[in-house]
């Protein structure tokens, strides 16, 4: 089960910068670690998200095992229209997750 | 001779005062006081703090059927925002039924087992670290409050005095490093007074949410000595005494710490 | 009087020497933030930058980067890295590279700003192996690149733990 937690602010004023931020649980494996028997534990990390704003991608972040667990990601963009805010993410082992809130635009 | 007899009762007096009423620090103080900025951010902000991952899987597990009953806990408790108020402050506790010391992990295992008919969860994996740190929320600025009475005094004596006793390689008792130095420093750490409020917890350190018993484990290991199972009799009768001596202390579940 | 000349002198020369003692606190307090000529050319601190810019000059201005001087623990460290950009179609950040010099991958994320941003600012939460610099460099629309770097403490934990249940 992947979780994660967006903020969206519900409503915004076109042309007005608004934050989002997003969290995802992921242990971010580094594929140094490993396991109580000695096992390296396989690299495994949320190597790409990408937000879209109404259909087009307006952020993507590459990630590798430098980025802490439980990845943490905090940005802007300008309210442009009413719509959907979606994050989707995908980890080495195929994994894929998303996440979205609709936000409504006043002139 | 009577002077003598005189000090002898009062050594005695002593003795069984403290017995009664071990040294607590004064004034209280959670780790968070002792933490540095970083964490101190994570934490005051609940869509920084990493923890609340775990809190959001444990409000859908809440309300997952489980096992051959198929029923949730939300069958049976309704909505935990309401029906968990508190509850977590007063743990552990004596379970009515089995007579034994209870900590919440062990509850909500009792539930599985015995009422949703469902394979208890691993003591810290990611599900049961999700559904205590969910409950456990529902207590977040309550006070602990644990009684002491004739059904948990045995189990608050034990505590008390592994907490008390020098183990390990180091020759330490807990009561060392968080009774008599804690504000002090550790390298680059700031000691703290070894309180149960914030668990489970986000560590830095792991990466990960955790439940008091790893914590306590850590201690152990830290003072090199064995590291009793999570949730054996010696950890869930030293979470006790903690809860004693953590009295008053706001809970700060799902709390985040170095 | 004469003695009372005396005692001045004396007060004159204690506090000199007061003074004098507070003298090395100066370049110490300077030392703190390292002068960029203590530094090592950004190419040579990050090697994997020259596989990104190419040949193309890189210059140390535009981008701010806030990180703790001393991180509290390398399994996460918070960062926010500003570039100074109009954010416009014509004229924006295209791509931002957080840069570690020791940790084992070099590329700590790389990540792609739009117009629709609007202003381009990122908060993240990185790891770092061990004391070292981070370098942030930002692509603009016209090719362009700037930069900015941090040197980061990084501090251990007193109490070695061996708690993990995996």
């Amino acid at each position: 089960m992947t979780v994660a937690r967006i903020l969206v602010p519900p409503t915004a004023k076109r042309g007005e910068l608004v934050e989002l931020r997003i969290a995802i649980q992921h242990p971010m494996e580094t594929g140094f670690r490993m396991d109580n028997n000695g096992k390296v534990i396989p690299k495994n990390t949320v190597h790409t998200l990408l937000c879209r704003y109404n259909g087009s991608e307006v952020f993507r972040a590459e990630m590798g095992s430098g980025i802490a667990a439980n990845p943490y990601l905090q940005f802007y963009i300008i309210a442009q229209d009413s719509g959907n805010i979606e994050f989707s993410w995908v980890d080495d082992r195929g994994e894929k997750g998303a996440a979205s809130s609709p936000i409504t635009v006043t002139a | 001779m009577m002077r003598r007899f005189q000090l002898l009762l009062l050594t005695l007096a002593s003795i069984s005062a403290f017995a009664a009423q071990p040294f607590r620090p004064d004034p209280l103080k959670s780790g968070l006081e002792f933490s540095g900025a970083e964490v101190r951010a994570l934490y005051q902000d609940d869509f920084s703090s990493p923890a609340m991952l775990w809190t959001t899987r444990g409000e859908k597990l809440w309300n997952e059927p489980a096992g051959t009953s198929q029923k949730s806990c939300a069958s049976c408790h309704q909505d935990a925002r309401t029906r968990m108020k508190g509850v977590s402050a007063k743990y552990p506790k004596v379970d009515r039924g089995t007579a034994q010391l209870t900590n919440i992990e062990g509850r909500v295992n009792q539930c599985r087992t015995q009422n949703q008919q469902a394979e208890p969860l691993r003591y810290d994996s990611d599900e049961l670290l999700a559904l205590t740190a969910y409950v456990g929320l529902q207590s977040r600025g309550q006070a602990v409050n644990v009684t002491i009475d004739a059904q948990n005094r045995r189990n608050f004596e034990r505590g008390r005095d592994m907490f008390f006793t020098r183990m390990g390689q180091m020759n330490l008792a807990c009561t060392h490093c968080h009774d008599r130095n804690f504000g002090r420093k550790l390298l680059n750490d700031t000691v703290s007074q070894g309180h149960s409020n914030p668990y489970p917890a986000y560590r830095l350190e792991w990466q990960t949410m955790g439940s008091l018993h790893r914590r306590l484990r850590a201690c152990f290991f830290g003072v090199r000595a064995e590291m009793p199972a999570s949730g054996s009799q010696d950890l869930l009768d030293l979470e006790l005494f903690l809860a004693w001596r953590a009295q008053g202390l706001k809970v700060e579940t799902p709390g985040v710490r170095k | 009087m004469n003695h009372i000349a005396k005692r001045h002198t004396r007060r004159r020369l204690l506090t000199g020497i007061a003074g004098g003692s507070l003298l090395p606190l100066v370049p110490l307090a300077a030392q703190a933030q390292l002068p960029p000529a203590a530094r090592p050319p950004l190419l040579e601190l990050v090697p994997v930058l020259k596989e990104i810019t190419r040949g193309a000059p890189v210059r140390e201005a535009r981008v701010k980067l806030e990180i703790p001087h001393l991180a509290e623990n390398g399994h996460l460290v918070p960062l926010t890295v500003t570039v100074d950009s109009p954010m416009t179609p014509a004229d924006h950040v295209r791509t931002l590279y957080l840069l570690s010099e020791k940790n084992s991958r070099p590329v700590i994320a790389k990540i792609g700003f739009s117009p629709a941003t609007g202003r381009a600012t990122l908060t993240t939460r990185i790891r770092l192996s061990g004391a070292q610099y981070v370098v942030a460099v930002a692509q603009m629309s016209d090719g362009g690149f700037w930069a900015a770097s941090a040197d980061v403490v990084v501090t251990e934990t007193a109490c070695l733990d061996a708690t993990d249940p995996t």
